[in-house]
């Protein structure tokens, strides 16, 4: 048998109470919605509403039973149609950071703004990566007019990998858009909904508001069957309570307004209850991510959305460092995947991902994928069954001084019981490390990414695929009256 | 189209060995014997040649050290069943031939053993005498297979001292010119080793690889 371990932060009162508290503030409080689609499907449902005001209560019923209609099972699959995300019970599956409007160069290191060059190596190394399973759009790439960014970054990532894509838009006409380019690579939108291979994040603020452009790609997404990822992101402190329980009661009243909205606009539509929860640093102002507190409040709404039998995602792994390989990136990442994994958070981001969710890092990425590779050990618990208690074997080796090193069992299990994370885990004997002058975690990680640029391949689309995408963006462009852009379509 | 049958059998046994199919290397070299086919080209196309690709995943990290462990066991066992097939000289390609084991009042076998494997599969005959070797027995054992080198462990400061008295030994018996002495284990450093005349010190098994290549001619580059 396999126990797998599993962390509950909550208390079962607890999840209760939170929930009662939720209820309430959605009754009594409600949100401002920026959307007269949205009230009207909410006004139908029975919701209190003002259009002038953009302002709905939700009644308890309403949303005690929508929520029901959302389905507890979710499967994104590769471009090539393949299975490749299963977002259900404690499944977890991870993806990098999202929007980065930095990058650390992997060459001399230093911040500054991606561009389309970076975020087609980004691409290819994150689809090298075994242990991360999905793409995000994780660059905002600043050499093409800002406008197109949302966009542009899905044009390129579809012809740089085969995983499955977390992303999301900028702009009002921008979801329509990357739906189509969505559809030409899967070959419609019948297909899409059968086989979706992207999630859109949409975020309410914080407190209790949906923006116009985020209902609008919730809604559109909903209608197409195009998973929608909901990402409340109370800030501890500032825009939600300073208490992991008070900005708790925010982040889920926030989040089943969000699975409302989707289930109004098409019964049994695809959602992930997910979230970014920051705390505000109380000397800098500054947005914690990496902050234990963050990833507790994640750790606790994932408890909440697994109490509603929903598909469950976390910005967790992230770090607040500034550097790709430095102790606190590194600690901080793994705290928030173990905990994370142990959660069992289905869909976790933020791989690479440093400085409060701004900057990405090549570097971190591949360590992230390590890291990624020992939660997965982690979670796989600890089998027990006649074999691995290995009583054949241990009498066999007795008392004389023998090894088990050399018995078929330790070539049977030892790399079932064993993660071998590879050379970007120093284990190395000291002299050995040191005749190699000394290679640290960065020096190291930066190896790896450039070995992973030097050799991997990625399939290339069809012919027919590469034509239809590229004959969106063309159109895309026309619109924006957009002569070219860097590797743009010919 | 005439299948070389003998040719096969013996890629299987390589290719078998590869797997780590222990039970079915030993059952391959038998029916090869029965086949008639040379015992010389069993060991060397056959149970050699799949060692050494273990030996070159290994070092790429494809391979792991359980792999090689069970692969050179499978191939000591080989060994045995063929022992009487075989001339003495029987694998020409080896790099020379090792007496190896943890010296007396040490019971610690493990480091021992993978530096064992480690040199098998890069090549060497080795003998592996256990653990609590006496510096007598280094010595005999030594003469008796006309060994390039004698290779000791401990991983005891106590017990590391006993490494002087199979050196002073081989002095004794002037065999000193002809086998070389290296040691190796969590207490041995290459101070030590120098203080009691050792001509080499592996700091870990793959380093010890590269002593014993060096100690017997064949330079590596990467030393």
């Amino acid at each position: 048998m396999t126990h797998r371990p599993r962390l509950n932060l909550l208390a079962e009162e607890a999840v209760h109470q939170i929930h009662e508290n939720s209820l309430i503030l959605l009754e009594e409080v409600g949100m401002k919605i920026q959307s007269q689609k949205a009230l009207t499907l909410l006004e139908n449902a029975g919701a209190t509403v003002n259009h002038e005001t953009e302002h709905a209560f939700f009644p308890r019923s309403l949303v005690e039973e929508q929520v029901k209609h959302a389905p507890s099972s979710i499967t994104l699959y590769s471009r090539d149609g393949d299975p490749a995300l299963k977002l259900e019970k404690n499944n977890v599956h991870l993806n990098p950071g999202s929007a980065a409007t930095h990058l650390l160069d992997r060459k001399t290191s230093d911040r500054r703004h991606p561009q389309v060059n970076d975020v087609i190596e980004f691409a290819r190394v994150t689809d090298a990566l075994t242990y991360i399973d999905a793409q995000s759009t994780a660059l905002i790439p600043a050499d093409i007019p800002a406008v197109l960014a949302d966009r542009y970054r899905l044009y390129l990532i579809l012809q740089n990998s085969t995983k499955p894509i977390v992303t999301g838009t900028f702009s009002l006409d921008a979801f329509e858009d990357m739906q189509k380019m969505l559809e030409a690579v899967v070959g419609g939108s019948k297909k899409l909904r059968e086989k979706p291979l992207a999630i859109f994040d949409t975020c309410p603020s914080a407190p209790l508001q949906w923006s116009e452009l985020t209902v609008h790609d919730l809604l559109l997404g909903a209608e197409a069957g195009i998973p929608i990822e909901l990402i409340s992101m109370p800030q501890l402190g500032a825009t939600g309570p300073i208490t992991i329980a008070g900005s708790l009661v925010l982040h889920n009243a926030e989040s089943l307004s969000g699975v409302v909205l989707t289930q109004l606009a098409a019964k049994g539509a695809p959602v992930i209850y997910g979230g970014s929860p920051t705390a505000v640093d109380m000397q800098y102002g500054t947005a914690r991510l990496g902050a234990i507190e963050s990833i507790m409040l994640t750790c606790a709404y994932a408890q909440m959305a697994k109490y509603y039998r929903l598909p469950t995602h976390g910005y967790l792994g992230l770090s607040d460092a500034k550097q790709g390989a430095d102790s606190q990136s590194g600690y901080e990442a793994a705290m928030g995947l173990i905990l994370g994994a142990l959660t069992g958070i289905n869909n976790i981001a933020g791989a690479g991902m440093l400085i409060f969710e701004s900057t990405q890092s090549f570097e971190k990425l591949v360590i992230d994928d390590v890291l990624a590779g020992m939660v997965k050990r982690l979670i796989g618990g600890v089998t027990v069954t006649e074999e691995t208690l290995a009583l054949e074997e241990l009498r066999k080796v007795g008392t004389q001084g023998g090894d088990f090193l050399r018995l078929r069992h330790t070539l049977n299990w030892f790399r079932k019981e064993h993660f071998m994370p590879g050379p970007l885990v120093d284990r190395q004997p000291y002299e050995n490390w040191f005749n190699q002058n000394s290679p640290t975690s960065y020096k190291r990680a930066q190896k790896r990414v450039n070995e992973i640029l030097a050799t991997h391949d990625v399939s290339s689309l069809t012919k027919a695929q590469q034509q239809d995408l590229d004959g969106i963006v063309k159109a895309i462009m026309k619109r924006h009256k957009i002569p070219s852009l860097p590797q743009g379509p010919k | 189209m005439v299948r070389n049958l003998s040719y096969d059998l013996v890629q299987t046994i390589r290719d078998e060995m590869i797997d780590c199919q222990t039970e079915h290397v030993l059952e391959l070299v038998q029916k090869a014997i029965n086949q008639g086919i040379d015992a010389a080209t069993i060991v060397n196309q056959g149970l050699t040649a799949g060692i050494r690709v273990l030996g070159t995943r290994f070092e790429k990290g494809e391979a792991f050290l359980p792999e090689l462990a069970v692969a050179a066991e499978t191939m000591k066992q080989a060994l045995e069943f063929l022992e009487p097939h075989l001339a003495k000289t029987v694998d020409e390609e080896a790099l020379g031939t090792i007496v190896i084991g943890t010296v007396q009042g040490d019971i610690h076998d493990i480091g021992k053993s993978i530096v064992a494997t480690m040199l098998t599969v890069a090549g060497f005959t080795v003998y592996d005498l256990g653990i609590d070797v006496t510096p007598m027995n280094f010595v005999a054992k030594a003469k008796e297979e006309k060994a390039d080198i004698i290779a000791m462990s401990a991983l005891l400061t106590t017990t590391m001292a006993r490494m002087q008295e199979t050196v002073d030994l081989l002095k004794k018996e002037q065999l000193d010119q002809q086998v070389k002495v290296m040691v190796g284990g969590a207490p041995v450093s290459q101070q030590f080793a120098d203080s009691i005349g050792a001509d080499g010190y592996g700091v870990d098994f793959n380093h010890a690889v590269k002593i014993a290549k060096r100690l017997t001619g064949h330079t590596d580059k990467t030393t």
